[in-house]
């Protein structure tokens, strides 16, 4: 058995770059903050509906709107430069997500991992055009990804070259079949 | 022939739907009726003969179910395709492909034994449970069911299909399930599920008891409250070992592995096990996702350990039940490298671990140490007593021995596309698997983290994630891009 191990040109090994993700779109933040300021608006709402009994019963709670309208601005402070500092990218073999503020997360879904691809958004999310796009895997929930924040065009332009890309894999690692009776497993 | 037309299960099936159904009703409501006290106010009200003929009015309305189930019940084998139909107002038709076939179980509990039956189940990467189920069949009619969905078997007529290769890896002996059951705790388990079933019993009889005239042994023993604590103590204990044993013996009684498997196929590992309830599980070598190599504390100080081996959407509970896990129990270190070694086909690595960064027993000890200080705060101020903290002095160094013997268990190596990632604490657990097996990865960093250079990689599987957790930040990166590239570059080559 002959070896070959032929010379390999310098310029044409490949070159280790930092990771350049595309950051989620800028509406993504201003939903988030509206989403939570919502949530916090109803849980003000009940507080305020039932404080006045539990003021009576406890005088000292009249100060805790002060301390949890403190709390609320610093939690939609947060959410909005977390928002901000999520990114997303897409290679030829995978789909990156960059999440998190004060601990970051950087999640890599291989395409050949991928089952299929879903998108889907809330009422609040459709009005700032946003689209979240889920991909699902044979590991269950703990192996999917979600990619929040995405425009509904770009969410739409990557789960057709997701689709495309599992169909290409698909192919590629099918043996040809002789008899396909049913293709529907249980 | 199995393949064709439909078939049914045996009638004395019938029997065992009905009593299966009842049991499973009575298991459900009784601790509710006798336990909580209301079956004797029932009594009371309506009447023992009233009670007697809603239970016979019952229990008929249960035959005819069960009737019905089997009229309704029917299988076939069609191609490579099992099709199973069932349901008495909704009709449903299982159709599961061969291929998608992890593990094939023929089972043969006590109660099917009598009429001699077998349950035949196949488990699929769908879900946790087991998708489809034939209960109470003939064995010979499972034995041509499992031959007709396996491989060979579907191009040949299985009558002239040569017998494959059987190879008999290991055999369990009465002192490895001894040493299996007093290492693992499977009456930890059985005391747990019970548990909801002796409180309310308890409750019920607790004016009764109070009544109940002591022995005088008892009374000497309970007027020294260390003296009975310990000996109920050391009383709990045996018995929750004798009976752990006992629990184990009667799973793994006659504990046999074989590999079954020719040339240029699939190996398929087979295990037959089980006293009151004869088990045959058929594990198919190339669903494997990952073996964990488990040693419990006890286990390590008998020198005895058991394989667990792990499929697409396996249970992640430690001691099943319904016996749906694949485990090869009493193994000696020896035994257990040379059957990890025949499950991956000579394949998998068993390199030297590397340890994590230092800063993770630091981590440990933080958080152990951090969530103490808070609660003996708590507790401080609750009971207005400062002291609470001078415990603070026991728990600060006891917490830096437990951080550094976590620090010491957890262990990784990653050669030749072969990972092994050791987590533990007095026990260990070690998940071997192929780089190529996983199903998403990620690096995580908190501020402590990347101050320190180091990161967490989340590595999740078909079975669920594995953390490696605290590596140098370019000792990460590194993993990850050579775990990707399993992933994603060529496919390792099939499985002689």
């Amino acid at each position: 058995m002959s070896l070959r191990n032929a010379l390999i040109d310098p310029s044409e090994l490949a070159v280790s770059e930092p990771l350049r993700l595309t950051p989620v779109s800028p509406a993504f933040a201003r939903y988030r903050v509206l989403a939570l300021a919502l949530r916090w608006l109803v849980a003000g709402a009940v507080a305020l509906a039932t404080m006045p009994d539990l003021a009576e019963a406890e005088p000292g709670l009249v100060f805790w709107p002060l301390g949890l309208t403190t709390l609320a601005l610093l939690h939609l402070a947060c959410a909005w430069r977390e928002a901000r500092s999520r990114s997303w990218g897409i290679r030829h073999h995978d789909l990156l997500y960059a999440s998190g503020l004060i601990q970051r997360r950087l999640t890599v879904l291989p395409c050949n991992r991928i089952q299929h691809v879903e998108t889907a958004s809330g009422p609040l999310e459709r009005r700032f055009g946003l689209l979240r796009l889920t991909c699902f895997t044979a590991g269950g929930l703990s192996a999917d990804l979600v990619v929040r924040g995405l425009m509904s065009h770009d969410a739409e332009r990557v789960r057709q070259y997701l689709l495309g890309r599992i169909h290409e894999l698909d192919a590629d690692a099918a043996p040809p079949l002789e008899h396909d009776p049913d293709p529907a497993p249980s | 022939m199995i393949s064709g037309t439909w078939h049914r299960l045996s009638p004395l099936a019938v029997v065992y739907l009905f009593l299966r159904g009842t049991i499973g009703i009575a298991r459900e409501n009784l601790p509710l009726l006798f336990g909580a006290g209301a079956g004797v106010a029932l009594f009371d009200a309506i009447g023992l003969r009233e009670v007697a003929l809603l239970a016979a009015v019952l229990l008929i309305i249960g035959f005819v179910v069960a009737l019905l189930q089997y009229r309704r019940f029917m299988f076939r084998i069609d191609g490579d395709l099992l099709l199973v139909r069932k349901g008495i107002l909704e009709q449903s038709e299982l159709k599961v492909r061969s291929a998608q076939i992890q593990q094939v179980m023929v089972e043969a509990p006590w109660h099917l034994r009598a009429f001699g039956l077998v349950r035949f189940s196949v488990d699929t990467p769908g879900g946790a449970a087991t998708e489809v189920e034939l209960p109470g069949i003939r064995p010979a009619t499972a034995e041509a069911l499992r031959r007709a969905l396996e491989p060979e078997g579907r191009v040949l007529d299985p009558a002239a299909a040569p017998t494959p290769n059987r190879i008999a890896l290991h055999r369990a002996s009465g002192i490895d399930l001894v040493l299996h059951g007093l290492a693992n705790n499977y009456a930890w388990v059985a005391l747990a599920a019970l548990m909801p079933l002796f409180h309310r019993l308890s409750r019920s009889h607790e004016e009764r008891l109070a009544e109940f005239d002591l022995p005088p042994w008892l009374e000497v023993l309970l007027e020294q409250p260390l003296l009975a604590a310990g000996g109920g103590l050391a009383a709990m204990l045996l018995t929750l070992m004798v009976a752990s044993v006992i629990i184990a013996v009667l799973r793994f009684h006659g504990f046999v592995l074989e590999r079954d498997g020719g040339r240029n196929m699939p190996p398929r590992f087979r295990q037959t096990s089980g006293w009151a309830s004869r088990r045959e599980q058929i594990l198919n070598g190339a669903r494997l996702q990952v073996v964990e190599h488990v040693q419990t504390p006890i286990g390590r100080l008998l020198g005895r350990s058991h394989l667990l081996c792990r499929q697409i959407g396996s249970v992640q509970i430690e001691q099943d039940p319904g016996g749906q896990l694949f485990i090869i129990p009493g193994l000696t270190a020896r035994k257990s490298a040379d059957l990890l070694a025949e499950l991956w086909s000579g394949r998998a690595s068993t390199a030297t671990l590397e340890r994590v960064h230092l800063h993770y027993r630091r981590i440990m000890w933080l958080r152990l140490t951090g969530v103490a200080a808070v609660l003996l705060g708590v507790i401080a101020g609750q009971v207005d007593d400062w002291r609470w903290w001078l415990l603070m002095l026991v728990f600060t160094p006891l917490f830096a021995g437990l951080a550094h013997l976590r620090w010491l268990s957890v262990g990784y190596a990653m050669r030749d596309g072969w990972l092994q990632i050791r987590v533990g604490l007095l026990g260990r657990r070690t998940s071997h698997f192929p780089a190529a097996n996983v199903q998403r990865i990620q690096l995580r960093q908190n501020w402590f983290q990347r101050r320190r250079k180091v990161a967490d990689l989340i590595l999740t599987l078909a079975t669920g994630p594995i953390t490696v957790p605290c590596l140098p930040e370019e000792r990460a990166w590194g993993m990850l891009e050579d775990v990707l590239e399993r992933i994603e570059g060529p496919v390792l080559p099939a499985v002689a």
